[in-house]
C-alpha cells in the first residue's frame, strides 16, 4: 500500500504527477503519468502521448496516490537510485 | 550498508514494489514493449539488492538469459515434455525448463484417496 508516510520509499512509476514549481518555467503546470525513473530524472507521459524528462532536484511535485490523496514532495529528497530509496532515511520537512 | 539479510519492513516494501512493476509491465507490453523490459530490470535490481525471492507467478515471466519480459503467444512459447514445462524465449532463443513433479504427486495422491473412499463405502 502506498501511503503518504512511505511514498518516499515506494514505487513512483505508475502514479500521476503534477509539476508545481521548477527552475525552468516552461515545465510548470505539466501533468502526466510517471513512466520511467533514473537517479536524477523522472520521465513523464503527457495526456497527448508525448514523453518529457524532468530533473528531480530542481522541481516540486504533487503526487496523486491510488487512494486519492495528493502528496507534495520536494524533488531534492528523491535524488537517489530507485532501488536505493528503500533503505534511505528521510527527515520530515 | 551491511550485507546479508535485511530488516523485515524493507523486504515487505520490496515485495510490493516488485508486484507493482510486473503488473505494469504486463499492462504496457502491447503498446510499449521496451518499457516492460525496463520494468523487469528495475524489479530485478530490487530483488538482488534486498535478497527477495520473486513469487512463482513472476519468476516464469522473464527470460533468464536476456532478462526480457515474456508474454506467451507473443514472444514466448510454452510446451510440456518429459515431466517439465518448457519456456522458449523467442527474443534470444534460450530454453528454460521447470519441473512439475509436485503437481503430479498431488494428482496421484488424490487418485489413491478417492479409491480408498470408494472401498470404504462398499464395505
Amino acid at each position: 500500500m502506498i501511503t503518504p508516510h512511505n511514498i518516499f520509499q515506494h514505487e513512483l512509476i505508475g502514479l500521476t504527477v503534477e509539476i508545481v514549481e521548477s527552475s525552468h518555467q516552461g515545465l510548470e503546470g505539466i501533468k502526466g503519468k510517471v513512466v520511467d525513473e533514473t537517479r536524477n530524472t523522472i520521465c513523464l507521459e503527457r495526456p497527448d502521448g508525448k514523453e518529457i524528462v524532468v530533473a528531480k532536484s530542481t522541481s516540486l511535485f504533487h503526487f496523486r496516490i491510488p487512494e486519492g490523496l495528493v502528496v507534495e514532495i520536494d524533488g531534492k529528497v528523491l535524488v537517489s537510485r530507485p532501488e536505493d530509496r528503500i533503505k534511505k532515511k528521510f527527515r520530515k520537512i | 550498508m551491511s550485507r546479508g539479510r535485511r530488516p523485515k519492513w524493507m523486504i515487505e516494501l520490496g515485495k510490493e514494489r516488485i508486484d507493482i512493476l510486473f503488473n505494469l509491465a504486463e499492462k504496457e507490453f502491447s503498446q510499449h514493449p521496451e518499457r516492460s523490459h525496463r520494468y523487469v530490470k528495475l524489479a530485478r535490481n530490487i530483488s538482488t539488492k534486498y535478497n527477495i525471492k520473486m513469487s512463482m507467478e513472476w519468476r516464469r515471466r522473464f527470460c533468464k538469459s536476456c532478462y526480457k519480459f515474456l508474454k506467451p503467444g507473443k514472444n514466448s512459447k510454452i510446451r510440456l515434455s518429459n515431466g517439465k514445462v518448457h519456456f522458449k524465449c523467442l527474443e534470444c532463443g534460450k530454453l528454460m525448463r521447470l519441473p512439475y513433479i509436485k503437481e503430479k504427486k498431488q494428482k496421484r495422491r488424490n487418485k489413491i484417496e478417492s479409491y480408498l473412499v470408494k472401498k470404504r463405502v462398499n464395505e
